[in-house]
């Protein structure tokens, strides 16, 4: 210690000279004010910009200055000796030198930013960044740290003339590579946050790297440049290079998960069919880590997706193709890939489609045809349809205004589609697309005086009727092709006190909620109510899907809809037929309902006893079916799960 | 202390590259001694020496110092080792009084009042910067300080090198001094083979990487010798060249009036044979120099590699 602390006074004392740098920046700051042509109305904002730049210059440039000539100089002037002649061990001098040559710098920084606090300016608004000052300033100290060590070895290895240049190009290229395959893994995977950690750990990696390979550098390299180089880069890049490796392997782990890793889960299931999109926090990785997953119920089989394009997955209505949008490289400004699944072939894999999407940000949604052989990509403004199977673009359009959210498309036939766009407050349009003219055609509107503001649409099964809901206009029910209001199925509702649902024949149920008691209205597909099926008392309420024709899901709380908790409540059903109400369980929501926000709503609607409606979950995760003849809800397994 | 070589190496081999700086050599420096080692400009001293002191490592064999490894135990063996580099290099900045204040507390057995003394001695001034001294007293104050821990071992890496001879003579006169009082082991490299021979008890010399020479100065001395004598023609003498067969000779030139070998055999009884020999005439043998000895062994007419016995 004694050696040490003696090497680090004499490597400080001999560079004493950079603090008239900070001393000189100091000055300067504190005269910038004076200088003509300077704002004289806030001098301590003058000064603080100067200090930004001046303190900021010499802290970089004297831990540069001094970092290159901590060693490498030295050594290849054969200067080194004067310390090996002495009984100095090698780690007090390399740490000692180190001490020293940074105390310097610290210091000549800090009296080069000592404007800062002595002109009343706090270090943060001097940044103008919003980090606590500490964090502030560890993070500054480490960087000056890290590029006072990385100049040091620079310095070592430029110096020594030998051929382990050609070994730390080797490595650092090594390293590129493996950070680049775990942004790779991790950036299309959405595991930013995870790439961010990867990122941190490599940083802190190579400044420990830097700080013991200059260690073994004084300590095997001695008083030889080449044999110091040598030791420089083998301990560098054997830490760097494995641990850039080691992320390598991470990102693989993180992204390697499978259904049953997947917490706080959001679903969406087809209309038809077994498979079920999981979403999820990933158990074990990052926290801000989210994972995707397309799982066969029946055998557990699985595909993973990106959660950052999972909100692109479409099911076809028979249930037997599943497509979604995959990144081609990490960038949202890349292109996108159509992957298909054909969900009814067991066994089979998802595939790439020839079908290409140039820039990813511009993709708004993905829609299958019923039958699943052709897909309508909207993407840049224009509507385009796809045969699956080739990729062949069969007929594209401009759409005539941009709209961000709530764009719905629906086959009519192989040939024509509808589209509903809504891009004003108070007006949307309903347009058909014909492929076989490639021309499209306003079929008709729909409009409000309020703003149709909180919007919920959904489509009737044969695509005749729109059901909108909204918090400022109430419940419509609408022609499926001209928008014309058939009937106001109930008034503007600020409150959550109303909620409704398609049934599989057209007809609309629309819950309502009075004085604590909750009603279920029915009506027919042109709007006239049917009956009136009181279901119990309630706070609030959710209706899920039919668990089999003209039997209807619905939970009930005792408890208001934004109190916690309040959608894992007594799940009911209700036979529309009888009127009668069935208690089916306790502490259950239906599994699909209402979340999560980003799966297009028409992927929430199932068919009639479809697997999608009748699945419940627990607030814990856990999953029931419910049986449709017995009413009884039992465990339920994905598969594996 | 282990054993009673103060320095040892074995097998000692250092490249560069494909260069070949040291050969597979071997040598022992007893305590005591004062051990110097010529060799010409790359003939591989430095080499030897930054091994010895633990600065580099050697690429095979090894090398100890007072009983310990030196690459392993460098740190402590300083403490017992002065040394004084071929370059100063004492960073020119700092005085010697700094440099003093630097190495005292580095040494367990630092006497400054022996240090203060030299420097008066040698008429340094204490606060000039040592970048500023003379190349003398540059070296002088090297070993000022190499003196002051009072060391077991002196290691002097061609330290007169360029030094007048005002500044030489003060130095040896140093070493000589330190040696009768402390009887401490020397090994130093030199070129100045004048102002070593009095002071060196063993000698080696290396050439190409290879140690050729190690031995006592005085039986080195002993062995060695000039020949000079004439050859001249008789009835029973037809054939001329042979007559040194008895001899290593290590170097010979032909001159107008005779010949003239440099024998690294020499014994008394083996000249008297060659004197009387048919036809040798005018033969004489006188001692050489250092100087001579190592221009025989070393120099570019030597015509074997074979100072060795």
């Amino acid at each position: 210690m004694n050696s040490t602390w003696t090497v680090a006074a004499r490597e400080f004392a001999a560079r004493k000279s950079v603090l008239y740098a900070g001393i000189l920046a100091a000055l300067l700051a504190f005269g910038a004010p004076f200088v003509p042509g300077a704002s004289r109305a806030n001098p301590a904002e003058v000064r603080a910009i100067v200090v930004l730049f001046l303190g900021t210059s010499v802290a970089v440039g004297s831990a540069l200055l001094v970092g290159a000539s901590l060693f490498g100089p030295d050594l290849s002037e054969k200067r080194l000796a004067w310390y090996f002649s002495r009984p100095i061990a090698p780690g007090a001098l390399w740490w000692g030198k180190l001490a020293g040559g940074f105390g310097i710098v610290l210091l000549a920084s800090a009296i080069a930013w000592s404007p800062v606090p002595l002109n009343g300016t706090s270090l943060v608004s001097a940044t103008a960044t919003g980090a606590p000052a500490l964090v502030l300033l560890t993070l500054f100290v480490a960087s000056l740290l890290g590029l006072f060590l990385l100049a040091n070895a620079v310095s070592v290895a430029f110096r020594s003339h030998s051929l382990w240049l050609l070994f730390d190009v080797a490595g650092l290229v090594a390293t590129g590579l493996a950070i680049w395959f775990a942004a790779r893994i991790l950036v299309p995977a959405d595991g930013l946050a995870a790439f961010a950690t990867v990122a941190g750990v490599l940083v802190f990696t190579l400044l420990g790297a830097l700080a013991v390979a200059g260690s073994q550098q004084v300590a095997r390299g001695r008083t030889d440049p080449k044999a110091a180089h040598a030791a420089l880069s083998r301990t560098l890049w054997a830490i760097v290079v494995s641990t850039a490796f080691a992320a390598v392997g991470y990102a693989g782990w993180v992204v390697s998960y499978s259904p049953t890793d997947l917490r706080q889960l959001s679903f969406a299931v087809g209309p038809t069919g077994k498979w079920i999109l999981l979403s999820g926090r990933v158990a074990g990785r990052n926290p801000e880590f989210w994972g995707s997953a397309l799982v066969d119920s029946e055998s557990g089989r699985f595909v993973r997706l990106s959660t950052r394009t999972a909100w692109t997955l479409t099911f076809s209505r028979d249930g037997r193709r599943v497509a979604w949008a995959e990144l081609d490289g990490m960038s949202s400004y890349g292109p996108l890939t159509v992957m298909v699944l054909d969900a009814a072939s067991p066994g089979t894999a998802p595939w790439p489609s020839r079908i290409v999407i140039g820039k990813a940000k511009d993709l708004e949604m993905l829609t299958l045809s019923p039958d699943g052989s052709r897909l309508a990509v909207v993407a840049a403004k224009t509507l385009a349809v796809h045969d699956v199977a080739t990729g062949a673009l069969i007929g594209a359009v401009r759409l005539p205004e941009p709209t961000d959210r709530g764009r719905r498309i629906r086959f009519e036939s192989p040939t024509s589609l509808f589209l509903y766009q809504p891009f004003a407050p108070t007006e949307s349009s309903l347009y058909r697309f014909d492929l076989l003219s490639k021309k499209l055609e306003k079929t008709g509107s729909v409009r409000s005086d309020n703003a149709i503001s909180g919007s919920f649409l959904r489509l009737s099964p044969a695509g005749d009727r729109i059901l909108l809901a909204s918090h400022s206009i109430g419940t419509w029910l609408l022609d499926g092709a001209t928008g014309g209001r058939i009937a106001s199925l109930a008034p503007p509702d600020e409150s959550g006190l109303v909620r409704s649902q398609v049934l599989g024949d057209g007809r609309v149920a629309v819950g309502r909620l009075d004085e604590g008691s909750l009603t279920l209205q029915l009506f027919t597909r042109d709007g006239a109510r049917e009956s009136s099926i009181p279901v119990g008392a309630a706070k609030s309420f959710r209706i899920g899907g039919e668990v089999s024709d003209g039997r209807l899901l619905v939970v009930t709380s005792s408890r208001e809809s934004q109190q916690e908790g309040a959608r894992y409540a007594r799940a009911v059903v209700v036979d529309l037929a009888k009127g009668t109400v069935t208690r089916v369980a306790d502490d259950l929501a239906p599994a699909v309902m209402g979340f999560p926000m980003w799966i297009p709503s028409d992927l929430a609607w199932c068919t009639p006893g479809s697997l999608g409606t009748r699945l419940l979950r627990s607030q814990d995760d856990k999953l029931f079916l419910l049986d449709p003849v017995t009413l009884h809800s039992t465990p339920f397994s994905l598969g594996g799960r | 202390m282990r054993g009673t070589a103060a320095m040892k190496v074995e097998t000692l081999t250092v490249r560069y590259g494909k260069k070949v700086a040291l050969d597979r050599v071997g040598l022992e420096v007893p305590l005591g001694s004062v051990y110097a080692l010529l060799g010409r400009n790359g003939s591989g001293k430095s080499s030897l020496v930054r091994v010895l002191l633990g600065q580099q490592a050697p690429c095979e064999g090894h090398a100890e110092l007072l009983g310990e490894p030196s690459w392993g135990a460098r740190t402590r063996l300083m403490a017992r080792v002065g040394v004084v580099p071929e370059d100063p290099d004492a960073p020119p900045a700092m005085t010697v009084r700094a440099l003093e204040a630097f190495c005292r507390p580095l040494y367990p057995s630092w006497d400054g009042t022996s240090l203060a003394a030299r420097l008066d001695r040698f008429g340094i001034p204490a606060d000039a910067p040592f970048g500023g001294l003379s190349k003398g007293q540059k070296g002088l104050s090297l070993l000022a300080l190499a003196l002051a821990p009072s060391p077991e071992l002196l290691v002097l890496d061609d330290p007169t090198l360029g030094l007048d001879p005002v500044a030489r003579k003060a130095f040896y006169e140093e070493v000589i001094g330190e040696l009768a009082d402390r009887r401490t082991t020397v090994f130093l490299t030199t070129h100045d083979l004048a102002g070593i021979e009095p002071i060196a008890d063993r000698v080696g010399i290396l050439k190409e990487g290879r140690l050729l020479v190690d031995e006592p100065l005085e039986s080195l001395k002993a062995r060695f010798r000039r020949i000079r004598y004439a050859n001249e023609i008789t009835e029973e003498r037809t054939e001329f060249g042979n007559e040194l067969d008895a001899f290593d000779a290590v170097q010979v030139k032909v001159r107008g009036w005779g010949s003239e070998a440099v024998v690294s055999n020499y014994d008394d009884a083996r000249f008297e044979t060659f004197r009387t020999t048919d036809g040798v005439v005018d033969a004489e043998a006188s001692p050489l120099s250092l100087e001579d000895l190592f221009l025989a062994v070393a120099g570019e007419g030597a015509r074997t590699k074979g100072g060795s016995r």
